[in-house]
């Protein structure tokens, strides 16, 4: 990790829906290359929160510098070209291609009326070829299984060539093997130096990497720093007003040991 | 089939029909007399058929047929614009309240007795001060999101649909309500150049517009949120496809009344040849539309003396085809 | 909950109390009290012997109740006849005759049973009135009557002036002789006629879409009648059909019937569409005359009609027939209205007095 100028800076952000306030005063640092999970309990406003850094919502006090510069205020092809984002859920749509549902992140780059070229068809096979999928890809992506449906989404956000990946709960509506390929795949990514900004409300998600965590606590307040700094039994139990105790595996595929947390 | 041979195809089969719907027709005209009498508009030579024949094929059948074409095509790409718009294979062109709107429209125009060409226009208008409306009525938070729309399009619907009922019931028994209830059945026996001069421009355009936007409507099926994220304009894009399809279909339906089902069907036809991508989807139901609609109408004005209503025959072969694709498919997108 | 049944079923029976004695109370009270009718459906209706209040829901016979001079016993009308200019101009208090019946032929029941009508009167073209069940529990006599020839116009006059009492039946009957006078002076001529001079007529009957009437109606008899045939080879009123059917039929007279003609007539003349059918290329397109009601309809001035449309098609042999003073003298003897030349000029262009 390169501790130089930060990518995102986020300072003083406050965020409402109407009256309900979601998060009050918090301050945020985010570097290139490293992979930052925002952890939390179900509803606290990690997701509310992704989509204020990513633009997609504006905060009601502070600021978000992107780069040093405000991403709400740019235009919207332009912020894709920075910041590419994969969703909690994605409800199937038509069935089509996996190479045309991936060629749509070309679209920043198309202008209103642009369509695809050659060029970009290649930049999509490659970005297949990166998550593994390049054999699949004239199937419909609505027969792939759920896993391989969200690699295809990543991918899509690769050939957006942002300087930044939101993932928003990546893994949850995926099953254990799943969610096993998905979180291999973002590390694997963040390895070959992709800056990745992603949301969990499961902790052990969060320690299988070795970035930055910042623990979201109730009330809308944020506890950030290394994995190892930040989730400890008591951040834990006191994030989700459960006991939680963490303790270390060794690692079956290399040296050293894993951190763990388990209610029992 | 290849892509190459079903595009082929595609471009053949309308034209194709066409030709052969200039000399099927109650009046007898043979298909070397219709050859001759077009080749004789860009090469005079000399004439030997009665003027009458010389009427029907030029100034009745040419322009009913083409506008038939139109008519079909416009409400097809329409449709499969909307159907990938909403992300729902049951969405048709009245969605948003236009056909209801622009039938009201020319209801008033038929009890105020104006001509075709201001019926025309009546109801072109009506059709669109009823989708402005629903849009208007959908806005929350500088966004339309498809529920809002939707919903808002069934209050519209149900208000212009509450006046075309009052409309009938003051409307003049004897001359006015037939004419209004013929209308609404969807009919081309007003086509003339004069209609299809009215009717070419807007429905032109809207296409013109659907062909230019349909990669993007790839993304938008995507939804809302996600096709943001992708850098596209939602709210602009939207825009775009709902002005572009009301136009269409409000000019459809001005100049030969509701007609029904084509929007719905012929865009799950085109998936079934072309596959979902609009790329592809949106230039195959222009063709299929066109082809389809041409051929119902020459039955229309074909099988008896007396016109049966489009709009009963559009039903009458699209509910049951309707019907085998959903057990087909068992309610999924195939 | 049983009681407030109760309540509702005492409330219900006390409200048909006070309604019933208003139905059945009939003035007189002379035996006999009622009469019977023999309508066009074959029913035998009873009627009270004397009939002061009449329900008309048949726009076209509204007309025909004025001629018989029964009018005034008119209780509930139809919008449509409300709105007919030249029945207005006749009749004026049609205007305040509450309108029972909507122009589809709906009924308001409240209006139509507050109206206390004695009877009915009601169009028969084989089928019953949806209505009819509705009010059977009000046994208000519905009378049908034919409205699908001309010999059901004769009929319809008998039966409507039968219903109404002895002065109006007796204009019926004069009527009736002579609608078949005028029947009798045009078959003297048209009778004789071969096909080949027998024009082919078009009855166009509605503005904004192509429809005509064919075979099998009122139209098609006048047309017969007059020494035409029937150009629209097809059945029943107001079929729609496609322009090359028409030039496929080729007619050699249209008449244009029902408002707006005058512009209709120019759209026919206009349109390059009709260019070719003989009709418009001979400019043999006529506008239909409409007084108090459409003369080419159900009306009492089909006995004009008659006149006028044999000597539209054939003009040399009516050259003796004088169809502006036949006009005025009709209606001043049997609408009792003496028209000035304005208003014969707009009965004849189908225009508003």
């Amino acid at each position: 990790m390169v501790l130089t100028e930060p990518l995102i800076e986020m300072r003083g952000a406050s965020f409402r829906y109407g009256s309900r306030e979601v998060f009050r005063d918090l301050s945020l640092d985010v570097f290139r290359g490293e992979l930052l999970s925002i952890l939390g309990p179900n509803g606290c406003g990690k997701s509310t929160l992704l989509r204020c850094i990513g633009g997609a919502l504006t905060l009601r006090d502070g600021t978000v510098r992107f780069d040093k510069t405000d991403l709400c205020t740019l235009p919207p092809d332009i912020r894709a070209r920075r910041v590419g984002f994969l969703f909690q859920q994605h409800t199937p749509s038509f069935p089509f291609r996996v190479l045309d549902v991936v060629s749509m992140g070309r679209a920043p780059y198309l202008g209103l009326f642009g369509v695809p070229s050659a060029a970009d068809s290649s930049l999509v096979e490659e970005a297949l070829g990166r998550v593994g999928l390049l054999h699949a890809k004239d199937r419909p992506y609505t027969e792939l299984s759920g896993g391989e449906r969200q690699l295809v989404l990543l991918a899509r956000t690769l050939v957006q060539q942002p300087d930044v990946i939101l993932l928003d709960e990546p893994t949850s509506h995926l099953d254990f093997r799943n969610q096993v390929l998905c979180l291999k795949m973002i590390g694997s990514l963040v390895q070959q130096g992709i800056t990745m900004i992603m949301t969990t409300h499961d902790p052990n998600h969060a320690l299988l990497f070795p970035g930055r965590v910042a623990l979201m606590r109730p009330g809308g307040r944020l506890l950030t720093g290394l994995a190892s700094e930040v989730i400890t039994d008591e951040s834990l139990s006191d994030t989700y007003g459960i006991d939680i105790a963490t303790f270390s595996v060794p690692r079956r595929s290399s040296p050293g040991e894993l951190r763990l947390c388990s209610p029992w | 089939m290849t892509k190459p041979r079903t595009f082929a195809l595609m471009l053949i089969a309308p034209l194709g029909l066409l030709y052969a719907s200039l000399f099927v027709g109650r009046f007898p005209v043979s298909p070397a007399q219709v050859a001759h009498i077009l080749y004789a508009q860009v090469f005079p030579s000399a004439v030997d058929w009665p003027r009458s024949v010389q009427t029907i094929v030029l100034e009745i059948r040419l322009p009913r047929a083409v506008l038939a074409m139109l008519v079909g095509a416009g409400l097809s790409i329409s449709g499969a614009a909307y159907q990938g718009m909403f992300r729902n294979p049951l969405v048709s062109t009245d969605i948003l309240g236009v056909t209801a709107a622009a039938g009201f429209g020319a209801a008033v125009a038929l009890l105020l007795s104006r001509d075709p060409a201001q019926l025309q226009l009546i109801a072109f208008a009506f059709g669109l001060a009823g989708v402005g409306m629903t849009y208007a009525l959908a806005r929350v938070y500088r966004t339309t999101p498809a529920l809002m729309l939707v919903l808002s399009g069934v209050v519209v619907a149900a208000f212009f649909s509450a006046l075309l009922s009052g409309a009938k019931y003051i409307a003049d028994p004897e001359s006015k309500l037939p004419a209004i209830t013929y209308w609404l059945l969807g009919s081309l026996n007003a086509a003339s150049l004069r209609s299809l001069a009215v009717a070419l421009p807007p429905i032109l355009a809207g296409s013109v517009g659907l062909l230019l936007v349909r990669w993007k409507l790839n993304i938008l099926a995507m939804g809302d949120e996600e096709a943001r994220s992708l850098g596209v304009r939602t709210e602009w894009l939207k825009g775009i496809v709902i002005a572009c399809t009301t136009v269409i279909t409000a000019a459809a339906v001005s100049v030969c009344g509701i007609v029904g089902w084509v929007g719905l069907v012929i865009p799950h036809v085109g998936r079934m040849l072309v596959g979902p991508d609009h790329r592809d989807l949106l230039p195959a139901t222009l063709s299929i539309g066109a082809t389809y609609l041409l051929f119902i109408d020459d039955i229309a004005r074909s099988i008896s003396s007396t016109e049966i209503p489009l709009g009963i025959l559009t039903a009458v072969v699209g509910a049951p085809f309707f019907a085998y694709l959903l057990r087909r498919t068992r309610g999924t997108w195939y | 909950m049983r009681g407030r049944r109760k309540i509702v079923c005492g409330a219900w029976l006390g409200l048909a109390c006070c309604i019933a004695p208003l139905l059945s109370a009939q003035p007189g009270g002379h035996a006999p009290a009622t009469r019977n009718v023999t309508d066009a459906a074959g029913r035998v209706v009873t009627l009270p012997a004397i009939v002061n209040r009449v329900a008309d829901p048949w726009h076209a016979n509204n007309a025909m109740v004025l001629m018989l001079g029964g009018a005034d016993k008119l209780v509930a009308t139809t919008m449509q006849a409300q709105r007919q200019p030249w029945l207005r101009r006749l009749y004026p208090r049609i205007e305040t005759v509450p309108a029972a019946f909507n122009a589809a032929g709906e009924i308001n029941l409240e209006t139509l049973i507050g109206a206390r009508p004695d009877v009915i009167l009601m169009a028969y073209d084989g089928s019953l009135p949806k209505w009819l069940d509705t009010i059977a529990a009000y046994h208000i006599p519905v009378v049908l009557m034919p409205n699908t020839s001309l010999a059901g116009l004769e009929s319809a006059a008998r039966i409507t002036g039968e219903v109404l009492g002895p002065s109006e039946s007796h204009l019926a009957a004069e009527y009736i002789r002579y609608f078949d006078g005028n029947i009798r002076r045009v078959r003297r001529v048209t009778d004789r006629l071969s096909l080949s001079e027998r024009p082919r007529v078009l009855h166009t009957s509605s503005a904004g879409i192509l429809t005509v009437d064919g075979r099998s109606t009122l139209i098609d008899d006048w047309i017969n009648v007059a020494g035409g045939v029937n150009a629209a080879d097809t059945s029943g009123n107001g079929r729609p059909v496609s322009m090359e059917q028409i030039v496929a039929w080729n007619p050699d007279v249209i008449i244009v019937g029902t408002a707006p003609n005058q512009r209709s007539r120019e759209g026919i003349l206009n349109d390059p569409r009709w260019s070719g059918i003989k009709a418009v290329q001979t400019r043999s397109v006529y506008v239909n005359p409409s007084g108090a009601y459409l003369w080419d309809r159900h009306s009492a001035e089909v006995a004009l009609q008659v006149l006028w449309a044999a000597k539209l098609l054939h003009p040399r042999r009516f050259s003796d027939l004088d169809l502006n003073r036949e006009t005025k003298l009709f209606y001043s003897r049997f609408f009792r209205y003496t028209l000035t030349d304005a208003e014969l000029s707009s009965i004849m262009n189908a225009t508003a007095p």
